[in-house]
């Protein structure tokens, strides 16, 4: 067989100059990084804002993993498991939710910009579901400008 | 015969029957005007034993500390039989090792005026206790919600009164110090691999600090000013744990330290959760 | 061979996914297994695919590991290029003579590094994996992922043996891999068992002149078009026409090209190529959102789990337009190519006009299976596939060969599949005695300790042929990762996933003695078990292995955007090799094995799996709630092919009830179930002589065949006259066991109404069997009474498969099918105690009246009651109808997610008795694969407590679904209690772990302090 050449990517990066921002997602490995996975196979363009980390529940999520990543220097952070109901670890979600709620509503409180943090539920059978998601993620991000609040000065 | 006699005198007698190993309570500080905890193990000890406006600390901190001694006798205000209640569900004494002496409290006064926790308080008598010393208060109408101007300022003002606030944390951990429900081996700002928490006074560490210290008082925290009244810095703590109770009373319907059987809010979930925030 | 005078080895005939399947369970279950193959790579038709339906996923992606797997198992040897001449001897004990023909090419040389297939000079010959739309040259590979990886020579083009000239591949080739001397050669092996999965071929479209398919180049067939979806085919996933490249915008999909059709005796419907169809259709609209997909059908033939909401989905938000028509003729128009189709639509013949026409091909036999079947000495039905029993749908007409796969009917993936678990099953019922004999001890290299190591990370950067490589710069993103810290070795791979890849990976991780390593390619969720078992076969701890997914998360979704896909993939690599720097190896937990299994449920395919697991030599306890064994079945007298049910449940319950390994608990309920994949424990309730008795049962499999209930209707006069029954009171009435309200011999008229609470809001799905079961008993009606006016009013007639035959003998009888839309449903009225049925006929174009002597209504199957609780119980999912879900609909049809628990029968969805039986054997077979055991390597990526962070808090206890973490004195002595997590039970979600105030519990493989890392590293 021959190997097919290589396609000729066009280079047509769009938004050039635009603040691109930086985005920590982290997936549930069963729901949500398939339906990225998805996303992927389907061939759903997105913007390449996310940076995934793998996990393998959203029941995994500990607080501090969102807030050291504003900290850091994320302008934001999403995280996404499987629906309600549909969680591979059975209730791992709900449990979840009730931290995220309170984290949600607590950085609300301090006041980091709503759409700093985002939360989503996304199954393995929704890459078109993922991509919207990331698109409104980021736009939300870009709309906020880099994240100053929480953010960890360097030290000289 | 006045409370604060009738309970040195229930003090010395438990002590005395060997009923209890010791009898937590309050005793005048050293500065005028101020009381300490006092840990009386013998029925003569009883004889200095204080209780009234100025007896703030929250007397259910200690309890870990003392639990493998035996049987102990606290005295419980409204927030600390709640302390107690959160130490029971989770399992950091067992009702038996209790002997709770209740007490109605009309608040406490810091620097001569009733402190700020004290000023909303909605459950001023012991929500669980062996017996009562004295008479219960009378339950005071519901306070107007204190976060209410907070809540109202934009995001950035918000963020702003907070940082300047935590800004002036020295992370002396007092706050740590006097709270029942800091009771870890090892508190996450001590731990390394990961090292969640920096250990400066930078805003961005002790806001970090600060945030996940409300996380951790989510659903478990009973609002008794014990952080604010121990904060040499005077940072308003107060302000984060009132806003989780909100949160949690708000979304789950949940009060912290009522009820000894109920799991914490966060170690339970219910699938009709409301879930508006979640895409 | 072993005292029994058996050999402990299988042949498997066909290296498709049903051979393959079939193969890696006996592999797994500890028997030689010879996998033969005609071409010269495993894969068959599914390797073709771009998508599956109904999850789309990548069909190559979720073949692509279990190709891998088999081409690396211990137990199972890859004979490429080799066919069957014959066989001898008894069940058991058989010689197989077989043919290999030369390759040209040593496969132990090969390292599949492609120099060769460039240097070819015989370049124009038509690539037949591409479905003759693209070329290959006289040394090609079958496709780019083939398993083995090796080209191989076409001997009839190569100029070295056409003319003795050329010789540049060998030339090309620097390891000395090509052999133009290389013979073909006659071997024989010896086997116990044979197992024949050769599969079925598309329908030549010969078969159908007038659609043009060879005369007009813009009319391909499905599966040539599955070739212009798929990203690494002929155009590189872009929708084009074969004519001109440009982009249609108008497609059309003729259905039943080569099925439903006697007058080219394809008398069957293919029963999958609705589903392909709409399928490419969804697919087409995802790749070119203006093209204008439109499927021409007859009957919409989604009849499998959550195929009508698939179809459904395509209608509403895909705009796949379905048109019920028969294609008459198919004309091009010679300047624009474009296709003119007529047909007889709403108004008479019609015409319209498209870009291009996929013609949905039905299913045919190889025909070189004629000649296998006389060498193996089996028979074939009249259409040239394996005949085969309803009961033992996988045994063939000679005893120790069996079936798998499409060659035994046509039927889709996880049928196939199914079948072929279960043909895994039924040799070693055979061989059961054999087991372990003839398998290979694995090998695996002693584990290198790297503790106290420097890290020395490997990075492995794939170009996954142009799939990343084509977006990505790729090696910019190598040559970053070798200037990240601790990385010391840095490489990129056209295909990270090929063997010669993974061969490549352990040298590189010996000659540069890596102790962590990261591969930057496609998806964990399907690659990582590869890539860990490579590592591991280095010596490392399958855990120092990190990956990362540049292919799903960057290339494919940035596509027009290389610079930032390239950064994107950068960062995704510097947050691997940082959290690759703080992997720490695990260790394995081994759990013994309870070498018996709990069958839940005594109908046909619990009785079946009962009897395949005791054959395969493990006890078995069979629970049946009802007092009596036989499920279902024992309500219907005949199967529509007209096997008596009857007699064969009596046969099937007296083999159950003698077999000295199963033990029958009947009118037994479950109570409890602890435990875990090979230690389960479970608490049966049961009444003896009036005393209520619990008993406790130690297995290590658990086999779900709960079966599911005839939904008692609501609708349509039912309950208020006695002349409205269910269609399965109407099979009682016909087989005697109860009094019909008319006489069959005097009724005049009956009329049935099918989808009765079936794919609608409530019941979205299809109940599969209801359409045949009209056909049957309209048939048997027909026999008594052959004046009888049969109406069945219908939305779709779902007679898959070799069914269909009966559909047309109904309607040759005079059985009348009038088609109702679901807007329009026929209305009933009882007067005078009398059914009056209205309904618009469609072909008439009017309403037309019915006064029928009996009204049937089929209401199809609802799940069983109860199963929500033992899904609590076994912690395993049902799917939004109430069926139990399995792990992946494709292929894992019949194992849950949670391991060690299978399912099979109605239980699973809706299916005939033989479809269930074939379940059934599969359960059985893939059980063994854990029973088979003397120890299991429990889940490594677990909760594991820090005892001295510890407050014991108890609120992990509260949130641990599976009841894994405990809190116990762990110091009698200090009194010390701290969190203690159950390893074998832990499924490692982290729920315990984030909820950790005291940061005391960490999840291993997920450990906080690798994630901090992660996020530290993409920020700094």
């Amino acid at each position: 067989m021959d190997e097919s050449p290589v396609t000729e990517a066009v280079a047509t990066d769009s938004t050039a100059g635009a603040f691109e921002p930086k985005i920590v997602a982290f997936l549930c490995n069963w729901c949500s990084y398939a339906g990225a996975d998805l996303a992927g196979i389907s061939r759903i363009q997105y913007p390449p804002s996310i940076r995934v980390i793998r996990v393998p529940c959203s029941g995994r999520v500990d607080p501090f993993f969102i807030l050291k990543a504003l900290q850091n220097g994320a302008d934001g952070v999403l995280v996404s498991g499987c629906h309600p109901g549909d969680c591979h670890y059975l209730t791992g979600n709900y449990v979840a939710r009730r931290r995220f709620a309170v984290l949600n509503d607590l950085l609300e409180f301090a006041g980091i910009d709503p759409g700093r943090v985002s939360f989503s539920w996304v199954s393995a059978a929704e890459g078109e579901r993922f991509a919207e998601v990331v698109r409104d993620v980021t736009e939300k991000v870009r709309q906020l400008g880099p994240n100053k609040k929480l953010l960890k000065e360097e030290v000289a | 015969m006045s409370r604060e006699e009738q309970l040195r005198k229930r003090a010395k007698e438990l002590l005395a029957k060997k009923e209890v190993v010791m009898v937590i309570c309050y005793r005048a500080g050293k500065r005028p005007g101020t009381a300490t905890p006092a840990f009386v193990t013998r029925p003569d000890g009883a004889d200095s034993l204080v209780f009234d406006d100025r007896c703030g600390m929250n007397l259910a901190a200690y309890l870990p500390r003392v639990k493998h001694l035996g049987r102990i006798a606290v005295v419980a205000k409204g927030c600390d039989s709640r302390s107690l209640v959160t130490l029971l569900k989770e399992k950091q004494v067992t009702r038996d090792q209790l002997l709770i002496l209740g007490v109605g409290c009309e608040g406490v006064k810091e620097k001569g005026k009733l402190s700020d926790a004290c000023a909303t308080c909605a459950y001023p008598n012991p929500v669980i206790c062996d017996e009562m010393i004295g008479e219960k208060v009378t339950e005071p109408p519901p306070a107007p919600d204190p976060l209410a101007d907070f809540e109202k300022l934009t995001p950035d003002e918000r963020w702003q009164v907070l940082a300047d606030d935590v800004s002036r944390c020295i992370r002396c951990y007092a706050c740590r110090q006097v709270c029942p429900n800091c009771y870890c081996p090892t508190c996450f700002v001590d731990t390394n691999s990961p090292q969640w928490v920096g250990k400066t006074t930078a805003e961005s560490d002790n806001m970090m600090f600060h945030l996940m210290r409300a996380m951790h008082m989510a659903g478990r925290c009973v609002e008794c000013g014990s952080c604010s009244r121990g904060c040499p810095m005077g940072i308003d703590l107060m302000r984060f744990n009132r806003k989780v109770a909100k949160i949690v009373k708000e979304r789950f319907g949940a009060t912290a330290g009522l009820v000894p059987d109920e799991p914490p809010a966060l170690a339970a979930f219910d699938p009709g959760d409301k879930q508006e925030f979640i895409q | 061979m072993s005292d029994s005078g058996k050999v402990g080895a299988v042949l498997v005939v066909g290296g498709g996914i049903g051979g393959v399947q079939t193969a890696l369970d006996l592999g797994d279950s500890g028997y030689k297994v010879y996998l033969v193959e005609r071409a010269s790579a495993i894969g068959g038709v599914m390797a073709m695919l771009d998508k599956t339906f109904p999850t789309n996923d990548c069909s190559m992606c979720i073949l692509s590991p279990k190709l891998v797997a088999a081409g690396r198992h211990e137990n199972i040897e890859l004979m490429t290029q080799t066919e069957v001449l014959g066989v001898s001897g008894e069940p058991g004990n058989l010689k197989v003579r077989l043919k290999r023909y030369a390759r040209s090419v040593d496969l132990a040389k090969c390292t599949g590094c492609g120099d060769c297939l460039t240097k070819c000079p015989v370049r124009d010959l038509p690539n037949e994996f591409e479905g003759g739309l693209s070329k290959r040259r006289a040394i090609y590979r079958m496709y780019a992922q083939a398993v083995p990886n090796a080209p191989t020579i076409d001997r009839t083009q190569c100029l070295k043996f056409t003319r003795d000239k050329c010789g540049a591949c060998q030339k090309s080739c620097k390891a000395g891999a090509i052999d133009y001397t290389q013979q073909d050669e006659e071997i024989e092996v010896e086997v116990g068992s044979i197992v024949v999965a050769a599969g079925s071929k598309i329908a030549p479209t010969g078969l159908r002149p007038e659609y043009g398919h060879g005369r007009y180049p813009n009319v391909v067939t499905s599966l040539e078009y599955e070739r212009i979806l798929s990203a690494s085919g002929p155009y590189s996933g872009h929708v084009k026409r074969p004519s001109d490249g440009k982009e249609p915008k108008r497609i059309a999909w003729l259905q039943c090209v080569g099925s439903r059709d006697d007058s080219v005796e394809r008398g069957y419907c293919s029963a999958m190529c609705c589903m392909y169809a709409v399928k490419e259709a969804v697919i087409t609209k995802e790749h070119a959102k203006h093209v204008e997909p439109a499927v021409f059908y007859m009957d919409m033939r989604s009849y499998g789990k959550d195929f009508d909401k698939y179809v459904e989905r395509a209608e509403q938000q895909y705009g796949v337009r379905l048109v019920r028509a028969r294609v008459a003729e198919v004309r091009e128009d010679p300047e624009t190519k474009n296709l003119v189709l007529r047909f007889a639509g709403d108004g008479g013949q019609r015409s319209q006009e498209f870009d291009m026409v996929v013609l949905s091909c039905g299913f045919v036999p190889p025909p070189e299976l004629i000649e296998l079947s006389k060498r193996l000495d089996f028979e074939l039905d009249k259409y040239g596939f394996a005949a085969t029993d309803q009961w033992g749908p996988i045994a063939t007409t000679r005893d120790g060969v069996s079936v798998a796969g499409s060659f035994a009917q046509p039927m889709a993936i996880p049928e196939a599949v199914t079948g072929a678990s279960g043909a895994a099953a039924a040799a070693e019922e055979v061989l059961a005695a054999e087991r372990g004999k003839l398998a290979a001890v694995k090998e695996v290299p002693a584990e290198t300790d790297v503790r106290g190591e420097a890290p020395r990370i490997g990075v492995f950067v794939c170009h996954c042929g142009i799939n990343i490589g084509g977006v990505v710069r790729v090696p910019e993103v190598t040559e970053y990762a070798r200037s990240l810290p601790h990385v010391v070795f840095a490489e990129e791979n056209l295909y990270s996933c090929s063997g010669d890849t993974q061969e490549k990976i352990k040298d590189r991780i010996r000659e540069h003695r890596l102790n962590r390593v990261v591969v930057a390619s496609c998806s964990p969720r399907t690659h990582e078990p590869l890539f860990q078992a490579t590592v591991t076969e280095a010596g490392l701890n399958p855990h120092l292995f990190a990956m990362t997914n540049i292919r799903d998360q960057c290339s494919w979704v940035h596509m027009k955007e290389p610079d930032k896909a390239t950064e994107k993939s950068k960062d995704l690599v510097k947050m691997a090799v940082a959290r690759a720097l703080r992997l720490k190896p695990l260790p394995k937990v081994k759990l013994p094995v309870t070498k018996a299994g709990l069958v839940v449920g005594g109908g046909v395919a619990g009785m079946t799996s009962a009897l395949a697991l005791a054959g395969e030599g493990f006890d078995v306890f069979l629970v049946e709630q009802e007092k009596t064994l036989g499920g279902n079945a024992r309500t219907i007298a005949t199967t529509v092919e007209g096997d008596d049910v009857k007699a064969r449940l009596e046969e099937l319950v007296g083999k159950v009830t003698s077999h000295p390994r199963i033990k029958v608990y009947s009118g037994a309920r479950i109570k409890a179930i602890d435990g875990f994949v090979g230690n389960f424990q479970t608490t049966l309730q049961r009444e003896e002589r009036g005393e209520r008795r619990e008993e406790s049962l130690k297995h290590g499999a658990v086999v779900v065949a709960t079966g599911a209930q005839y939904r008692t209707p609501t609708e349509y006069g039912y309950g208020q006259s006695d002349r409205v029954l269910s269609q399965k009171e109407l099979e009682e009435i016909l087989s005697g066991s109860r009094q019909s309200p008319v006489a069959i011999r005097q009724s005049q008229s009956i009329v049935m109404i099918q989808c009765v609470g079936s794919r609608d809001e409530e019941r979205p799905y299809c109940s599969r069997i209801c359409c045949a079961e009209a056909v049957k008993n309209g048939l048997k009606v027909k026999e008594v009474n052959p004046d009888a006016d049969i109406y069945v009013l219908y939305r779709d007639i779902r007679t898959y498969g070799l069914r269909e035959e009966y559909y047309r003998q109904a309607r040759q009888k005079g059985v009348v099918f009038i088609r109702y839309s679901p807007e329009q449903k026929p209305e009933v009225r009882i007067e005078d105690g009398k059914p009056l049925v209205s309904v618009f006929d469609p072909i008439l174009g009017q309403p037309v009246e019915l006064s029928p002597d009996l009204l049937v209504l089929s209401s199809g199957l609802v799940p069983q009651a109860g199963s929500d609780e033992l899904a609590k119980m076994l912690k395993v999912p049902l799917n939004a109808d109430g069926f139990f879900l399995e792990a992946h609909m494709k292929l894992r049809p019949v194992d849950f997610a949670t391991e060690g628990v299978f399912m099979a029968g109605l239980c699973h969805f809706p299916k005939f008795i033989d479809e269930a039986a074939a379940q059934a054997k599969a359960a059985a077979g893939r059980a063994a694969t854990i029973l088979s055991r003397d120890t299991l390597e429990a889940e490594a990526t677990v909760a594991s407590v820090n005892p001295d962070r510890c407050s014991a808090c108890h609120m992990c206890e509260g949130l641990c679904a599976y009841r894994a973490i405990e809190v116990k004195t762990i110091n009698e002595r200090t009194g010390k209690q701290a969190a203690v997590v159950n390893e074998a039970l832990c499924k490692g979600c982290g729920a315990c772990a984030a909820n950790c105030r005291s940061l005391a519990i960490d999840i291993r493989g997920f450990q906080a302090e690798n994630i901090s890392r992660e996020i530290a590293a993409l920020l700094d």
